[in-house]
């Protein structure tokens, strides 16, 4: 009787009371695919159609763990490089000339601390140098989740470096995140709460991952992401990344043959 | 029988946690906040980053912790989701990034302040917050946190405002706050109400402490307890000082150290007689008074806080009505530069002491000059609103009264942006209570404190007339409420009620008045003594007015019952007309007597039947009190349960669905599904805030909070409450009744100037709403929700909400935009989608294997001035230009096609090849920009162009196109008609020369493949 108490104690004791960090980042990668799974990635295709405003913006995103990136997006017929990244530099076209332009230093000094996140942020985050804790519990509308804190490596913004914490709410039915929320750290809206809820989990090759990414400032939405599909590992043409001196746009041949625009700013 | 009904009330208030009740997420239905921000409100403590002049944090008397990262320029709320009541700021001088404590609860103790609920850490510079004890306190003056070890804390807690409380004098923490100690308490009506240590040496404390007490009707600063004391051992030993302070009882001592030389100290000090500013230039051993000017000794429960140049031990600066400063090391003063009256805080930059900044009851200000001038903070709309109404305005216009801060109205929605400070309307000076719109005239009724002032403002000619009852021949002096009591009636436009400790009644607004009633208080000689309020200093200045009418409230169903609340008790009803009258508050059980009637409503579905609440907190007792009454008072029925964790303000009851509650707390808005048996707080950008007054717009179901620290927020969609019955909440998925959608069809120009800060409150969303709740929250596999023609057709794919609950999603009534031609840049104005035109539509949920239909109705805006054939016009000449921008992407999609495949084949084929292709350019470049950028650069329009801008034109309108632009359509048709011509003829050549190669003819998709 006592061993059943005793046996009874620390059940209830496994569930209530240890309920360590590890534990649900356990529970997260065994109910989304397992741990070997998610150590096979070593690159990540996403694609899909942005929604923002009213528009459906069609959207192909790379990124591997050696640091390459890649964010293309199509609009009006047109494919435009938001976002390249060879691990060293970074480029992106600009809107208005459409001709790639150098990111600044410090996005590219941030996107290189990025690669790390491939798989997971939350995968081997102590080798990462990351601090992960959970932070309590909470609600988030209607659902209990666990609040877990990422502290990942600092951010360099106008020339300072900043903490960069992250929280990811894990639904504590199922483990996995179902919201996360971090500052916007820099521009016009830093210091604002930005949250991106995770929805639609369904299988992508050997794990579950979700195809639904609704992003909210002040809880009002921004934009959603909605995937066709993930290729784990792809083919990458990594050319693709090189700085173009030129316009790096496929656009209708008839413009080989005109000269560039020189026209000063208005 | 007594004792049962004090049972049945204890029951019905655990019943909360006795049934276990769920609360329902709610989490789709968001506030929206509208200021004003333009007066901003009563700022309490400003706290500096010791090394990053961008660091600003401003606590606030009931609108929480702000924070500044750009020096003040901009304030964003850092503190929602505690108590609102902020007494004092701290950052961690060894971790100064990280490390922020607020103690809640203000302490300038006028009589409208709030309470707070302890002492909070951040350890992430004020992002999130965590409750580290002292929960009773309710008020916190100082801490003190050690540069050696952070985890050693001091806190300085003035305590309980409204009664005998032990929880106050000075606590310390060893642990970073896992456990305090008390370790100097004077008695339970004294409390610590500064704390300052020396820079040097952190083991030398002063610590001024006060007796004092506040009652409903009275007000008392001093006693033989107040004092000031000093250690010199970290708090171990308190050794009372001040040789050199007054003779007799003193009241608050306002305390400073000067940084830059710690021997010199400065203290304003309460007194009967010499009251002033007192320095020591010896550590407090020895005072010699300085001055005793007006605006150092003014309203000292009001106004205690010195601060001293860091740099310079002789520049100091005392808080007051307007704020002083002295540059002869306090010898004499003048004035500060020109800032909203009421000065309660002042701080110095710390490496840069010429920018200085002050907090007012008005907001926030800073100075470049070391406070001889000052810019104001606009951005922080913590104003006090003491009532809010509404009226029937499409949109409704909100209507209120603010502390210090006058009487204002605005719109609840603009054309342009949103609501900033030029749509705020002033229409009352001082600190402004009770304002109504006329129900049918364009007058406004608004009112100065205690009933100084009562205006009819006719905004038509210009008008405004005090219209204020006085008293009649034989009357005694009349007695108005610091918040008087007036009312409107809901059946006769033009009267008007207004309550003394008699009801007042006009016919012809306020031009003449009829005292209706007796003296409905308990009219109390010992509550009547206001002329000796004060204490050690007299302060009559009609904030403790009492047994005076404090709510009034005519049936809507019977103008004969009409609702008298006291603030000494009483409930009194009469059912004649004002002829008879009877105290039916005697008839509520188990409630203490002589609490404050707060609101007192009749129920707009029964003539019978009222809801009271009840405010006990300025005797100390802090539950909430409501009650319901069916029988005209005969019986009441308690409604508070424990899920309501604080004391109540007001009651209001839906406008269409009686079980529907809503109570406005001092710690934030509560809703009741049930009739009041249980009770759930909104949380959703309403943060625990008091809400002193509620109201709601029939038309659209909106409720209006008017809030003491938030200004106006407006719940928009808290009327699908209504339909959140129990049966519902089992449903897998339920689509929520609505009305129809009524397209918005208006727009202005942007006229909000270059001002970048001005807080701008948001306007309410145009968008359909498509309301629906899902009994559980949708994680794993797809779910889509789109919206369909009635045929099925899919119309558009909107982003589906998941949360377990009640969700929103809007649709801007909107199709898809165009597929247009490929080009060399983009046509912005094809980013439009054609509207649709008015309707029922599905809406269609797909979720797993399951679909959820729901109809919905589109409608027009009925105040628009377009004809039906003006819409028709205008949507067949939309969607014309819209399929001719697909039929050009189709014919462009063609050419590139054929473009490639004719290019490959070039260098070993015919030479006719060179002469089609160069017949395709010139097509092309006919069609579609082929060079240029997207700015200055841009090249000459094209038909693309041309046909973007004329769609763009036309979408983006809702009426009838002009002739000019249906001439412009016809002739881009025939352009495109002659393209279509053009390109059937190369494209049978090209055709020819493909096969003439021997090549399979070129396969392309087609039309409806190209569009996917």
């Amino acid at each position: 009787m006592k061993k059943t108490f005793i046996a009874l104690f620390v059940l209830l004791g496994a569930s209530v009371f240890a309920q360590d960090v590890d534990g649900i980042l356990q529970k997260y990668f065994e109910a989304t695919g397992g741990v070997e799974n998610w150590k096979n990635i070593q690159s990540l295709r996403t694609v899909g159609v942005m929604k923002m405003q009213g528009m459906e913006i069609p959207f192909d995103g790379y990124q591997s763990k050696d640091g390459k990136m890649l964010q293309k997006a199509n609009f009006q017929g047109k494919e435009m490089i938001f976002l390249a990244s060879d691990g060293q530099m970074a480029w992106g076209v600009n809107f208005m000339t459409m001709k790639a332009e150098k990111k600044d230093n410090e996005t590219v000094e941030n996107l290189k601390k990025q690669a790390k996140e491939i798989p997971s942020p939350f995968m081997d985050y102590k080798e990462k140098g990351y601090a992960v804790s959970l932070d309590g519990e909470k609600d988030i509308d209607g659902t209990n989740t666990f609040r877990v804190k990422l502290v990942k490596d600092s951010l360099l913004v106008d020339g300072k470096m900043i903490p960069n914490v992250e929280y990811y709410y894990f639904d504590k039915e199922n483990y996995v995140p179902i919201m996360k929320e971090a500052a916007i750290p820099a521009g016009p809206m830093a210091g604002q709460k930005a949250q991106t809820f995770f929805g639609d989990y369904r299988e992508a090759g050997d794990l579950i991952l979700p195809y639904e990414m609704t992003s909210k400032v002040n809880g009002n939405v921004a934009q959603s992401m909605v995937l066709n599909k993930y290729e784990i590992n792809p083919e990458f043409d990594e050319s693709v990344l090189k700085f173009p001196e030129e316009a790096p746009e496929k656009s209708a041949p008839a413009e080989k043959s005109m000269p560039a625009d020189k026209k000063e700013d208005k | 029988m007594r004792q049962f009904l004090t049972l049945v009330f204890t029951l019905v208030y655990l019943l909360g946690i006795a049934q276990d009740y769920k609360p329902v997420n709610l989490s789709a239905i968001k506030a929206r906040h509208i200021g004003p921000a333009l007066t901003s409100g009563r700022i309490t403590d400003i706290e500096l980053h010791p090394t990053k002049s961008n660091i600003v944090f401003v606590g606030t008397a009931g609108g929480g912790v702000w924070k500044s990262s750009d020096a003040g320029l901009n304030f964003s709320p850092v503190f929602d989701e505690h108590c609102q009541s902020i007494g004092t700021i701290a950052i961690d001088p060894v971790n100064p990034d990280g490390v922020v404590w607020v103690g809640t609860g203000e302490t300038w103790t006028r009589n409208s302040t709030s309470v707070g609920c302890g002492i909070y850490k951040s350890d992430d510079g004020g992002d999130k917050w965590k409750l580290m004890g002292l929960e009773n306190t309710e008020r916190i003056s100082s801490i003190v946190i050690s540069k050696k070890d952070p985890n050693v804390i001091f806190v300085g807690a003035l305590g309980a405002l409204w009664g005998d409380s032990s929880d106050r004098g000075i606590y310390k923490t060893t642990d970073g706050g896992k456990t305090w100690k008390k370790i100097f308490y004077i008695n339970p009506r004294t409390g610590c109400s500064d704390l300052v240590v020396d820079p040097g040496d952190e083991n030398t404390m002063y610590a001024s402490f006060w007796e004092f007490r506040r009652l409903p009707w009275s007000f008392t600063s001093g006693g033989p307890s107040s004092a000031l004391y000093k250690t010199t051992d970290g708090g171990e030993h308190w050794n009372k000082i001040g040789k050199g302070f007054p003779k007799g009882d003193l009241g608050r001592i306002a305390i400073a150290i000067a940084p830059s030389k710690p021997e010199r100290l400065y203290a304003v000090v309460e007194a009967k007689e010499k009251s002033g500013m007192y320095r020591s230039d010896d550590g407090g051993q020895h005072w010699e008074f300085l001055n005793g000017d007006f605006a150092l000794t003014v309203r000292p429960f009001y106004f205690a806080r010195i601060a001293v140049d860091p740099s310079d031990p002789d520049i100091v600066i005392k808080a007051g009505l307007s704020g002083a400063i002295s540059r002869d090391g306090g010898k004499t003063f003048k004035g500060i530069g020109s800032v909203h009256s009421d000065v309660h805080d002042i701080v110095f930059n710390p490496k840069y002491s010429d920018m200085v900044y002050v907090g007012t009851d008005g907001g926030v200000y800073r100075s470049l000059d070391k406070g001889g001038s000052f810019d104001f903070v606009d951005n922080i709309p913590v104003s006090q609103f003491y009532d809010i109404s509404i009226d029937d305005a499409t949109p409704f216009n909100v209507y209120g009264g603010l502390q210090d801060n006058g009487s204002w109205y605005a719109p609840s929605a603009s054309l342009s942006g949103g609501i900033d400070a030029s749509k705020w309307t002033g229409v009352g000076y001082g600190d402004g209570f009770r304002v109504f719109k006329h129900p049918t005239k364009p007058v406004i009724y608004s009112e100065m404190q205690s009933g100084e002032g009562i205006w009819r403002y006719n905004q038509k000619y210009g008008d405004i007339k005090v219209v204020k009852p006085y008293a009649e021949a034989g009357d005694p002096k009349l007695r108005f409420n610091w918040n008087g009591a007036i009312a409107l009636s809901p059946n006769h436009p033009d009267r008007i009620y207004i309550g003394s400790q008699f009801l007042h009644r006009s016919e012809d607004m306020g031009d003449t008045w009829q005292k209706i009633s007796p003296d409905l208080t308990t009219n109390d000689p010992a509550k009547l003594k206001q002329d000796e309020s004060g204490g050690l200093s007299l302060d009559n200045s009609g904030a403790e007015n009492h047994c005076t009418i404090f709510t009034i409230a005519e049936s809507p169903l019977d103008d004969k019952v009409i609702w008298v609340g006291t603030d000494d008790g009483n409930i009194q009803l009469t059912r004649n007309g004002g002829k008879t009258w009877k105290n039916v508050s005697q008839n509520i059980e188990g409630m203490p007597k002589f609490l404050w009637c707060y609101k007192v409503i009749a129920s707009r579905f029964n003539a019978s039947t009222a809801y009271a609440v009840y405010d006990g907190h300025t005797q100390n007792d802090k539950h909430p009190y409501l009650f319901k009454t069916t029988d005209y008072g005969k019986h009441w029925l308690p409604l508070a349960t424990s899920e309501i964790k604080t004391f109540l303000r007001t009651v209001a009851e839906d406008v269409n669905n009686p079980d529907v509650l809503y109570v406005g707390s001092e710690m934030g808005l509560y809703v009741s599904l049930d009739g009041g048996n249980h009770w759930q707080r909104m949380k959703n950008k309403i943060p625990p805030v008091a809400v002193h007054a509620i109201a709601q717009d029939p038309k659209t179901g909106a409720l209006v909070l008017g809030t003491h620290g938030r200004g106006a927020i407006i719940v928009d969609d808290i009327g699908l409450l209504q339909q959140l019955t129990s049966k519902v909440r089992q449903e897998e998925v339920h689509f929520f009744e609505t009305d129809p959608f009524i397209m918005h069809e208006k727009s202005a120009f942007y006229s909000g100037g270059n001002d970048r800060t001005d807080f701008v409150g948001q306007n309410p969303s145009r968008s359909a709403k498509i309301a629906y709740y899902l009994k559980k929250r949708h994680v794993f596999g797809k779910m889509k929700l789109s919206i369909q023609d009635m045929e099925g057709h899919e119309i558009v794919d909107l982003t589906p909400l998941k949360a377990k609950g009640l969700n929103i999603v809007s649709w801007n009534y909107r199709m898809k935009p165009p597929k247009v031609a490929k080009g060399k840049t983009f046509v912005f104005n094809s980013l439009t989608a054609p509207r649709v035109r008015a309707g029922k539509y599905k809406v269609v949920m797909t979720k797993g294997k399951k679909t959820f239909e729901k109809v919905i109705d589109v409608r027009y805006d009925p105040t628009s001035n377009y004809t039906s054939e003006d819409r028709q016009i205008q949507y067949e000449s939309t969607m014309k230009l819209f399929d001719i921008q697909q039929d050009l992407a189709y014919l462009v999609y063609q050419i590139d096609e054929y473009r490639t495949v004719l290019e490959s084949l070039q260098q070993d084929s015919k030479a006719n090849l060179q002469n089609i292709l160069a017949k395709m350019t010139v097509l092309h470049d006919k069609l579609v920009v082929n060079k240029g950028d997207n700015y200055v650069g841009q090249a000459e329009p094209m038909l693309r162009e041309k046909l973007s801008r004329l769609y763009g034109d036309i979408a983006n309108y809702f009426g009838r196109p002009t002739g000019a632009q249906l001439a412009n359509l016809h002739k881009l048709v025939d352009e495109f008609d002659e393209a279509q011509s053009q390109w059937k003829s190369i494209r049978q050549q090209a055709d020819k020369a493909i096969a003439d190669t021997g090549d399979q003819p070129l396969k392309i998709k087609d039309f409806e493949a190209f569009l996917k």
